[in-house]
């Protein structure tokens, strides 16, 4: 399984997070506050669609609200590829953590 | 302060993609947009909103442009595959097509020639030619006229700020002679600013000088070379030899390019007026009205106001003038004519410079040529809808793929636009040949060089471009429009609503057609007619001899006696007029019982002894002018039957009563039958030939026995020059120069019966495409129908008659029409031929026969092909 980057699987996080509300802004916001950072819209949009193309993610159209002009929402949701990416990422993460002396930590 | 994003923003993000993807994006953007307008402020977040504009619009841009190039590279490709697998079909378009576009370039060539009279004088856009309306004074069916006063362009100019420069011209034929050669030519005799207002291509001489001295004479480089060789012509001196055969020395002092074809008035010299040697009266005469004046008014004076100051200005003038004779309603209308619109709006008026274009021609072709490229166009839409079928499924295919109507719209007119600039390029090729003998046939200097420039180009692309969407338009909305479930199940029919149309269109094409060729048809008849009705005058074997020579005319005695010697000369004669165009005319005529005030009109031609006898006019009553009674000190007269039907006399009375035509008193001495002597859109009016002693001659007629003609011609060009040494010999045929006389019209007659072949053809062609593509259909039914017994004939009619009803029902709806067209044209000739059936039953069978024979090709093949082999695909 090919393993996911950094910003594809924060990405991923976020819309899992989120559950309902998971469209663009939400998840920028998230972003922002997991990561510290500003997040552009542009940014995020890319690893979407590719996370979609991919069968990680899948999108629905949901009601509009007016500060969005009376334009629909797409709203993300994780699939089990999804999921299963996420573990994976997680499972790798863990492994290649352990063993590390903790000593490093001391120095931070 | 607005809530929403900048609108303009909006619009451009909006115009880059129409998905829904996209719209989920706005939104978004819209909604962040609202966040940090609340946290950053209105301005921030204004340019937030433009850097996505400026973020996004590239990408989305070039992305539109390569799939639409990716898209039309497909049309492309499946329009060459469609072109390709209907080979017949797209030759029949093509065909068309090319041949309708040819007619139609060719045709626009012309028109664009003949509104570009005089376009290459550099100032010509305010130069203006003033003509003349002369109430009282009608002639050859027109009261205006091209001539005015000598005295008029100089007073123009001195009355007149707004005039720039002004001058005037006469245009006539004199002879010009070095000690060795001799040569009669049309020229112009100019005053004033001629230079200033003409531009030509000066060769050797200095423009603002050349024409200053009274003796000076600029020529063209081809009579330059004529009269010099390669020799150097400037300060050479020429005699010029006028009319009346008086003799100037004249030095070269310029040398000019030729005129340029497209120019109204044609000359071979230019000399000073001043020195031209007039009969009876001086240059600064209003009375004396017989130049050409023109003017060219300052930078940015407007026309209407110089022709509202113009206005009865020379009125004043002429009144004063001793030839006046006090009646107001007399008094000329002047006005103005621009000098780029002379060639084209001057055929009524009188005494043009040289023959004039007719805008009614212009106007015919140009209305020719729209009809035949519609033509072509419908042929398209009828074959291109015929076929949805075959296009069915290729239509519903992309419709389930997801192509939107305006995709399919755009796919069907590029197949269109396609298949016309494939004609264009055929038509472009077909028009480089044709183009010289088009020329030559409409009598234009039309050269492939008008080929070559930018205009030319753009128009040809601006007309492949409308000729491809008139014609893809209807196919292609009729084709997108098709449900997708449908013709997918392969249930369209060639739905009856199309058929409806397309039969409309083939009915349209057809009377259209059938309307071109009883008009043509009937202008053939009556323009052959022209050329071959019996006029009353015996032109045959009769040549014509030009001669200025006062000497030769004051020996002419002799020099018949000499002639008629010789072996192969039946008759000897002369004229002042051109025996088969007298149009000279006059009103001053004195005839016994004539009241005070009262006027003839009359046509008046001096002729010599056995005029009369030589061109077989007969006598109502009287004798022909004979020696033996002939008196040198009184004229006699022989009038025509309409002359004296205008007087009231009966032809027995007229004989014996004195008459006087230019105060030369004497007798009339016989009636003739009226002939004509002008042109047959002329009625016959009142003519009288006079043989009065003094007046010189201007033509030396000669009948032959029509045998060995050269060795005749050599004899009596050998005794001309001994008695007329120094002056030119030329002759010509009278039979060739009546013809000539009709030669333009009958170019036009002989073109409009081209183009109406061309129409025919085209329809024809289109005709033949649907009838080939019925049979197709119908191979299955014709195959059962032979099984179950039907014959060949049976098996014709029924593919046949459709299309012959077609025919039929487009001859009624022309035949009215034709008929009126052709009877309010024929209105304008004073002869003309009678409308009768012939003319529509030719149109008729010509039409029915042409369809008939292309429709049967394909049904007869069908119908003679064994029944097995339609059947066994089953």
């Amino acid at each position: 399984m090919k393993l996911l980057t950094r910003t594809e699987e924060f990405i991923l996080l976020a819309v899992w997070k989120l559950q309902d509300d998971a469209y663009s802004i939400p998840i920028q916001e998230k972003l922002n506050e997991i990561t510290d950072k500003d997040w552009s819209l542009g940014g995020i949009y890319m690893p979407l669609e590719r996370l979609e193309k991919r069968g990680y993610l899948k999108s629905t159209l949901s009601e509009s609200t007016p500060e969005r002009g009376g334009r629909h929402k797409r709203i993300y949701s994780l699939t089990p590829a999804g999921k299963e990416a996420l573990r994976y990422a997680y499972e790798v993460q863990q492994t290649i953590w352990s063993g590390v002396p903790q000593l490093m930590f001391g120095l931070g | 302060m607005s809530e929403r994003p900048p609108k303009l923003a909006e619009k451009i993000l909006s115009k880059l993609q129409y998905d829904d993807v996209w719209k989920t994006t706005l939104g978004d953007f819209e909604e962040y947009y609202t966040y940090l307008k609340e946290k950053e402020g209105f301005s921030s977040a204004n340019i937030w909103y433009w850097k996505q504009v400026l973020h996004y619009a590239p990408s989305k841009i070039t992305h539109k442009i390569y799939w639409s190039v990716s898209m039309f590279k497909n049309y492309l490709k499946i329009s060459f595959r469609t072109l390709i697998k209907q080979k017949s079909y797209s030759f029949i378009n093509i065909i068309g097509l090319g041949i309708g576009l040819t007619a139609f370039f060719l045709i626009s060539l012309f028109v664009s020639y003949e509104f570009n009279y005089d376009s290459f004088h550099e100032n010509g856009d305010r130069t203006y030619r003033i003509i003349a309306q002369q109430p009282d004074n009608e002639y050859l069916g027109s009261n205006w006229y091209a001539i005015t006063p000598t005295a008029m362009a100089a007073t123009l100019k001195e009355d007149f700020p707004d005039v720039e420069y002004a001058t005037y011209f006469t245009n006539t034929r004199t002879v010009l002679r070095t000690s060795t050669d001799a040569f009669s030519e049309w020229g112009v005799a100019a005053d004033g600013d001629f230079f200033d207002i003409f531009t030509y291509v000066w060769y050797a001489g200095n423009q603002e000088t050349a024409l200053v001295d009274p003796y000076s004479i600029i020529l063209t480089q081809s009579m330059a070379q004529k009269l010099f060789g390669d020799e150097n012509p400037i300060n050479r001196t020429i005699e010029q030899v006028y009319p009346n055969g008086k003799i100037t020395e004249k030095t070269v002092t310029g040398v000019v390019a030729n005129p340029p074809e497209n120019s109204h008035f044609d000359f071979s010299f230019i000399a000073n007026d001043q020195t031209t040697p007039y009969y009876n009266y001086n240059l600064n005469e209003w009375s004396n009205t017989n130049v050409y004046t023109f003017v060219q008014v300052r930078d940015g004076i407007n026309e209407e106001d110089f022709a509202a100051k113009l206005d009865g200005f020379a009125d004043t003038y002429i009144s004063a003038s001793e030839y006046y004779q006090d009646d107001l309603d007399a008094l000329p209308n002047h006005a103005l004519q621009p000098l780029e619109e002379i060639h084209l709006s001057s055929s009524n008026l009188n005494f043009n410079p040289s023959s004039t274009g007719d805008i009614k021609f212009v106007r015919m072709f140009a209305i020719v040529a729209v009809i035949i490229l519609l033509i072509a166009c419908v042929n398209y839409m009828n074959l291109s809808t015929a076929r949805a079928l075959t296009r069915g499924k290729e239509v519903g295919v992309r419709k389930v793929i997801g192509a939107y109507k305006s995709n399919l719209i755009m796919q069907f007119l590029s197949e269109a636009v396609i298949v016309s600039f494939i004609s264009i390029i055929a038509a472009i090729l077909a028009v480089f040949v044709l183009l010289p003998f088009f020329g030559d046939l409409i009598n234009r200097d039309l050269n492939t060089a008008a080929l070559m420039s930018w205009q030319f180009w753009t128009f040809v692309i601006a007309i492949g471009l409308v000729v491809g969407v008139v014609s893809g338009s209807y196919p292609a909305f009729y084709l997108s429009g098709q449900k997708p479930i449908t013709v997918l199940k392969g249930n369209l029919k060639s739905g009856s609503g199309n058929t409806f149309f397309r039969n409309t269109l083939v009915i349209g094409q057809f009377s259209v057609t059938v309307i071109l060729l009883i008009s043509a048809i009937v202008v053939f008849e009556q323009l052959n007619f022209l050329r071959t009705t019996d006029t009353g005058l015996k032109r045959e074997q009769i040549v014509s001899i030009p001669n200025n020579d006062p000497e030769l005319w004051d020996r002419f005695e002799t020099v018949k006696t000499e002639l008629i010697k010789q072996s192969g000369i039946e008759m000897v004669t002369a004229s002042q007029a051109n025996p088969i165009y007298m149009s000279s005319r006059t009103s001053g005529t004195v005839w016994e019982g004539q009241e005070e005030g009262e006027e003839l009109p009359i046509y008046v031609s001096p002729v010599h002894f056995d005029f009369q006898e030589m061109f077989g006019i007969d006598l109502v009553s009287g004798t022909p002018f004979s020696k033996d009674t002939f008196k040198e000190t009184e004229a006699s007269y022989i009038v025509n039957e309409a002359a004296i039907h205008e007087l009231g006399w009966g032809s027995d009375d007229a004989i014996g009563k004195p008459f006087s035509v230019w105060g030369n008193d004497g007798y009339i001495v016989g009636v003739a039958e009226d002939f004509n002597f002008l042109s047959l859109d002329q009625p016959i009016a009142p003519l009288v030939l006079m043989l009065a002693p003094q007046y010189d001659s201007r033509y030396l007629l000669v009948k032959t026995n029509g045998e060995n003609i050269q060795e005749t011609m050599s004899k009596i060009e050998e005794t001309l020059k001994t008695f007329s040494p120094g002056y030119p010999f030329s002759f010509s045929f009278l039979d060739e120069s009546y013809e000539n006389m009709y030669r333009d019209d009958i170019r036009m007659g002989e073109l409009f019966n081209y183009f109406s072949i061309f129409a025919l053809i085209i329809a024809s062609l289109g005709l033949f495409g649907l009838a080939t593509y019925i049979a197709e259909r119908r191979t299955k039914e014709i195959g059962i129908r032979k099984v179950l017994g039907a014959n060949l004939f049976q098996i014709l009619t029924l593919l046949n008659k459709d299309f012959l009803k077609l025919v039929v029902v487009s001859f009624l709806i022309a035949g009215p029409i034709g008929w009126y067209l052709a009877s309010t044209w024929l209105e304008d000739f004073a002869f003309r031929i009678e409308l009768g059936p012939m003319v529509f039953i030719v149109a008729g069978v010509l039409t029915i026969l042409v369809a008939l024979f292309t429709v049967s090709y394909k049904s007869l093949r069908t119908g003679l092909a064994n029944p097995v082999e339609s059947l066994k695909n089953e």
